[in-house]
């Protein structure tokens, strides 16, 4: 054995073993990151080590891939009144067309792991893709001989999935609408209303009530959290310190709690998973993700946050863990993090003066980016911050709620009215409505 | 032996009682087209027309979703037709026209021209032919769609995206194709 001579071989053996080890141990045993392809796109980087979702067991081909967006992305495509579902290029007089681009898949249009060619809404084809199909629109709408290819879906004009705020009937039935209505208010929220109707004999709770004493925390702090909680909806919807601190659990993990939460809160929970501050809690996740990788937090981020900002995203960081105090939730909980140009312009914004003022059209920050939808005669807050947010037009219901459509068609369409948060001159109009006009008369006289 | 050769003898009759009972495309479309064309009118007659027409209750709108209406009869087909080709039932359907309201509803293909025409020209006679799709050929037929109530012809006559505003009763509007491959 001593005088055993190591040959250059030998050299090489060992490092490819080494090498081999390490990636088998990341791809087995670790967290699987020396395989990622390419840079996640922002719609799936916090969930990117998820790979299984979409991937199957790396081995898994087209339809399983397709399922994965469809288990997650289906419903709001429903939602959307999707305008090019798959189900309409099943006929093969379709066939033509879905040579140039095969419309019937996700990522035809959506590829991953793909950054130099990722485009907003995550799409990674040229900005010419309506054309495949629709190079002959001048011909039903000579108004629209000469566009450029690239304009369709930037303008604020068309989507290519989402067009339910932009037809022009929904468009000609609101035109007259002045810039800002006289009544201009959101939707009331109606959940407590919806649970004292059903709760008639029940009295809220008082601090005296409370049904937990802790020795573990100081006397302070206690009467602090009593307060807190008397004053609060759950106080006032009977709902006690054991509710949620079930064996007298004092700490929580952000999953714990978003289950806990969720236990009551369910439609809550569900759009809060949807969207990108609880995103990695998504039930479509699998169990050992959720459990090893845990809550989102501002570090993670890839849009502009506060440097200080390093909390961990659950129901408690913006409603608090007793106080659930809504104006907090609606604006200082978001400003505590969010540092972009549009965040930071808020509070000098003609919406935030209003909501200064407790007025009527006061507008927070979740006015408009968790939007109160109503279902079924009630109103409920929508927790998923992405839903209305891209493309914009998609926030239209909200706008509409105090403005006018061409008014807020326009705002939405102008790059600088985001950026200053709608301080900026308002441009007359929007050339949208310059083109559909006399359309839009016609639509009038005919109804 | 014997039950051999009786298995043999009743897989052999089988296969040839298979061969035999394919049904001929056009009657298959004939058939496929009567389902149709059956549903269409019970829609058209008993839910759009009663309720819109004669009862008052409720309209019948391009956007029925936020109007809270009833889908248009054309829009109901569509959802059939949409439902079956996501079955993968192996055939495919479709209202079409050369004055399509709905410009996806315009004929595509060649035949599709041709078909359209022909049912215009020659009331009363469907048109069946054969075609190339991609890699696949396939059996097209092609029913008239008239204009049975004059709610098709003003409704269709008004519509700002209809290319044709003399509609008449009685007149063909388009056809339904029927198609499956060979
Ligand atoms: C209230 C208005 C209205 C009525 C009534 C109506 N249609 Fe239509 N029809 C439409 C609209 C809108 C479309 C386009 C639907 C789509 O594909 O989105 C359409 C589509 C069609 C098409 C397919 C080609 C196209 O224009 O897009 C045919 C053919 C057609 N209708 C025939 C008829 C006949 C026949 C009747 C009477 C039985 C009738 N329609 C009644 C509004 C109407």
């Amino acid at each position: 054995m001593k005088n055993y001579k190591f040959k250059f071989w030998h050299y090489g053996l060992v490092v490819t073993l080494i090498v081999a080890a390490l990636i088998t141990y990341n791809l087995e045993a670790s967290d699987k990151s020396f395989f990622l392809s390419g840079e996640t796109s922002h719609g799936h980087h916090q969930i990117e080590l998820a790979c299984t979702t979409c991937h199957g067991d790396g081995f898994a081909g087209q339809d399983f891939m397709q399922q994965a967006c469809l288990n997650c992305h289906a419903e709001e495509l429903v939602q959307a009144n999707d305008s090019h579902p798959r189900k309409k290029f099943l006929d093969p007089r379709n066939a033509g067309l879905l040579a140039h681009l095969d419309a019937r898949l996700c990522v035809s249009c959506h590829t991953e792991h793909k950054p130099e060619i990722t485009h907003e809404m995550g799409v990674t084809l040229a900005g010419d893709f309506c054309v495949h199909c629709h190079s002959d629109i001048a011909e039903d709408r000579p108004s629209h001989a000469g566009f450029g290819f690239d304009t369709c879906a930037s303008a604020g004009c068309h989507n290519y999935h989402d067009n339910r705020f932009l037809y022009e009937d929904f468009l000609a039935e609101r035109i007259d609408t002045p810039d800002l209505l006289a009544n201009a208010q959101l939707p009331l929220r109606t959940l407590v209303i919806e649970w004292q109707k059903t709760h008639p004999d029940s009295r809220p709770l008082t601090a005296h009530d409370m049904d937990m004493e802790i020795e573990s925390v100081a006397p302070e702090t206690l009467t602090g959290i009593r307060h807190a909680w008397a004053d609060s909806t759950h106080a006032l919807t009977n709902t006690n310190c054991s509710s949620c601190h079930v064996d007298n659990q004092t700490e929580f993990t952000s999953a714990e709690i978003v289950t806990m939460c969720g236990g009551c809160h369910a439609e809550q929970r569900e759009t809060f998973t949807q969207g990108k501050h609880g995103l990695r809690f998504s039930s479509q996740l699998p169990e050992e993700f959720r459990r090893t990788v845990g809550a989102m937090s501002p570090v993670a981020a890839q849009i502009a946050m506060q440097p200080a900002a390093s909390t961990e995203l659950s129901c408690t960081s913006c409603h608090g863990a007793h106080e659930l105090d809504m104006r907090f939730a609606a604006v200082e909980a978001c400003l505590g993090c969010h540092d972009d140009e549009h965040s930071r312009n808020y509070r000098a914004s003609a919406h935030f003066k209003a909501w200064q003022s407790d007025a009527a059209e006061g507008v927070s920050c979740a006015g408009c980016h968790l939007p109160r939808e109503e279902n079924n005669g009630r109103i409920a807050i929508n927790h998923n911050q992405n839903h209305n947010l891209q493309p914009n037009e998609k926030m239209l219901p909200v706008c509409l709620s105090c403005h006018g459509v061409e008014f807020s068609v326009a705002v939405l369409a102008d790059e600088r009215q985001l950026k200053s948060n709608f301080r900026s001159p308002v441009s007359k109009g929007h050339d949208t409505f310059n083109l559909i006009r006399d359309r839009i008369a016609r639509i009038k006289t005919n109804k | 032996m014997r039950i051999r050769a009786f298995i043999l003898a009743a897989t052999a009759a089988l296969t040839a009682c298979g061969e035999q009972q394919g049904i001929a495309p056009q009657r298959m479309a004939d058939a496929i087209f009567a389902v149709i064309e059956a549903d269409r009118a019970a829609y058209t007659n008993n839910v759009v027309n009663r309720l819109q027409n004669e009862e008052g209750v409720i309209k019948a709108d391009e956007h029925w979703k936020d109007t809270k209406a009833l889908p248009l009869p054309a829009q109901m087909l569509r959802m059939g037709s949409e439902r079956v080709a996501e079955q993968g039932a192996g055939f495919n359907y479709a209202l079409l026209s050369q004055w399509a309201i709905n410009s996806q509803n315009k004929p595509r293909t060649d035949l599709e021209r041709q078909g359209l025409e022909f049912i215009v020209e020659n009331p009363g006679n469907n048109f069946y032919g054969t075609e190339k799709l991609g890699d696949t050929e396939y059996f097209t037929a092609i029913y008239p769609d008239v204009a049975v109530s004059p709610a098709c012809v003003s409704c269709h006559n008004e519509h700002v995206d209809s290319p044709r505003k003399d509609f008449e009763l009685g007149q063909t509007m388009g056809g339904v194709v029927i198609r499956f491959p060979l």
